[in-house]
């Protein structure tokens, strides 16, 4: 049980980093072409991720 | 953004933040540090004309930044878990008792004089991720193990890796090198009794204290004096490693003493005996280290040869919505073969080899190693990058610039040094390194110091002394430092024991800047 819950912790851990390292790249792409509605979703999720961190650690 | 209280408050917040849920509320570094973020980001976008572009250049600014030191963590982390898996911490705990049963002594050696040479080579996180587990396999409280080896290695930061940190103040502020090594030379050797007295009085006592303080002094005065000669003939690059390496021998012939050699009851783990040769073995990750480290770093030849490959990245000028402007700018060149991080994964890799052969890891060993390392790194990974997010983010919107001046435009020219090298604090605090201090804080301290005509030189040694002993006790490197003990997620309860003992050496050398600076017509 202790274990399954250290491995769903650094699945999600593994997801924040993987979000928090690949979607500023996005949101610059978004935010330099205009996508307006790709910038928001990026930004909101890149957002939630440090929430996450704050609200679940 | 103009100068106003309600500005500077505003600046300060995301400091704020991080300082008060960990000293306060025992938070992790990584829950503190993004909390900090949202903080640094509705203030940047409320109040320093922030925008979500700005916010994006700056997280991918903070994953160049972070990326660099990472790729280190990584690599020390992968070290220390070989050598934890292969017995070698164990070892060393058992062979320091050999050299000398004084615990004042064992603990001097350990998280003073091999801390700083570790960092000489090593750099970010390297010596208290190798130094803490032996103090804990000694049988030292780990909270403790990470405060006595962290303020122990305070003082080396600045001259370790090549002097970086020291060649950033220098690239910044255009004052030559010559001029302000020599006074960072005897401001960090102010420091050396206070930090030799704090790591005893921590481990041993006050009886310890006065058991072992001749033997502080001298090697307070013989690394001291190595460190003045050194910075003073522009060998900078040699400021860590010589004087840790001066200390060393110091202590060990003081350990000839039959006052210091100690008692056999005092010895950890006295029963167990260990082989010569089994000992070299167990050593290797560390004999390794120390040997390909000092060949990158100091065979000129070797290091000019794998410097011929660089990366460095192409930055545009970023303006924020009240007219800050950060100028189009190049990150700092990054050598991939040269790199601590290769010489620690080299290091790994041989180490792993030798204890294979040796039969001191089996078969399953890789596996384990891979997902100790994997587990530590990504919570390693994630602090890290948010917290320099936070660095980044408070320098492209003005919130770093807005600290910086309010500090040095409201406070007078005879307390001005005195606040230095806790500006240098902040700097590393934030950003987790003495080398971002120095670039964030060392052009504006060189000015400051320039209008209120004070010994610019002296100045900038003191912003960097208080970057070097600011940058071990970030939140950053606390990470790092917590994880090799078995502390992962308690940066807090570690902050709070930290902290007070730390802020002593820079507190002395503010004061003898603060005194310095009088007697050289600063408070005229």
């Amino acid at each position: 049980m202790s274990l399954n819950k250290e491995t769903k912790k650094f699945r999600i851990n593994l997801l924040i980093l993987v979000i928090e390292v690949l979607l500023p790249f996005v949101l610059l792409y978004a935010l330099r072409n205009d996508y307006t509605l790709l910038g928001r979703i990026t930004s909101a999720i890149l957002v939630l991720g440090i929430i996450y961190l704050v609200v679940f650690k | 953004m103009e100068l106003t209280p309600g500005s500077w408050l505003l600046s300060f917040l995301p400091i704020l933040t991080v300082v008060i849920l960990m000293l306060l509320f025992k938070w992790g570094a990584l829950r503190a540090s993004a909390m900090s973020w949202l903080v640094a980001a509705a203030v940047s976008l409320i109040a320093f004309g922030g925008s979500w572009l700005i916010l994006a250049w700056s997280q991918v600014k903070a994953l160049v930044l972070a990326g660099n030191l990472l790729v280190i963590v990584w690599g020390a982390l992968l070290l220390y878990s070989l050598a934890s898996e292969g017995g070698s911490i164990r070892a060393i705990a058992l062979f320091i008792p050999r050299l000398s049963n004084d615990r004042s002594i064992q603990l001097l050696l350990i998280a003073w004089l091999l801390t700083s040479f570790l960092q000489g080579q090593g750099g970010f996180g390297v010596a208290v991720a190798v130094c803490a587990p032996i103090l804990v396999g000694m049988g030292y409280d780990p909270i403790l193990s990470i405060v006595m080896t962290t303020i122990g290695h305070g003082w080396a930061v600045s001259f370790g890796g090549m002097a970086s940190a020291f060649e950033s103040l220098i690239a910044v502020t255009h004052v030559p090198g010559i001029l302000i090594a020599p006074y960072a030379a005897i401001l960090f050797g102010l420091s050396f009794v206070p930090t030799g007295v704090i790591i005893t009085l921590l481990g041993t006592g006050w009886k310890g204290v006065r058991h072992a303080f001749p033997a502080i002094l001298a090697v307070s005065l013989t690394m001291g004096t190595s460190l003045y000669l050194l910075n003073s003939q522009g060998f900078w690059s040699l400021s860590t490693i010589g004087p840790s390496l001066v200390g060393i021998a110091t202590l060990v012939l003081l350990t000839r003493l039959p006052g210091y050699q100690g008692t056999k009851t005092a010895v950890a783990n006295g029963d167990h005996e260990l082989h010569p040769r089994d000992l070299l073995v167990h050593l290797t990750p560390y004999i390794l280290l120390v040997v390909i480290g000092f060949a990158v770093t100091l065979i000129r030849p070797l290091n000019a040869f794998l410097n011929q490959v660089s990366i460095s990245l192409q930055y545009p000028e970023i303006v924020s919505g009240l007219g800050f402007v950060t100028p189009a700018e190049s990150s700092p060149v990054i050598h991939p073969f040269s790199h601590p991080a290769t010489v620690l994964l080299v290091t790994s890799l041989l180490s792993y080899i030798v204890l294979k052969h040796e039969g001191m890891l089996d078969h399953t060993s890789p596996r384990r190693l891979l997902s100790l390392t994997s587990h530590n790194v990504v919570g390693a990974s994630l602090g890290m990058i948010v917290m320099a997010g936070v660095s980044t983010i408070m320098t492209h919107t003005g919130m770093t610039s807005t600290l910086a001046r309010g500090i040095a435009e409201t406070i007078n020219r005879v307390i001005y040094p005195v606040v230095v090298p806790f500006v240098g604090v902040i700097g590393a605090f934030l950003t987790g390194t003495n080398n971002n201090s120095n670039i964030l804080f060392g052009a504006l301290q060189a000015e400051a110091a320039g209008l209120m005509k004070l010994n610019v030189p002296l100045i900038l040694a003191a912003q960097n002394a208080g970057g070097s002993m600011g940058s071990v006790m970030s939140p950053t490197k606390l990470i790092v430092s917590c994880i090799t003990v078995g502390l992962g997620g308690q940066e807090g309860k570690v902050l709070r024991k930290l902290i007070g003992y730390g802020l002593i050496p820079i507190t002395v050398i503010a004061i003898a800047t603060g005194i310095w600076s009088w007697l050289l017509g600063g408070g005229a």
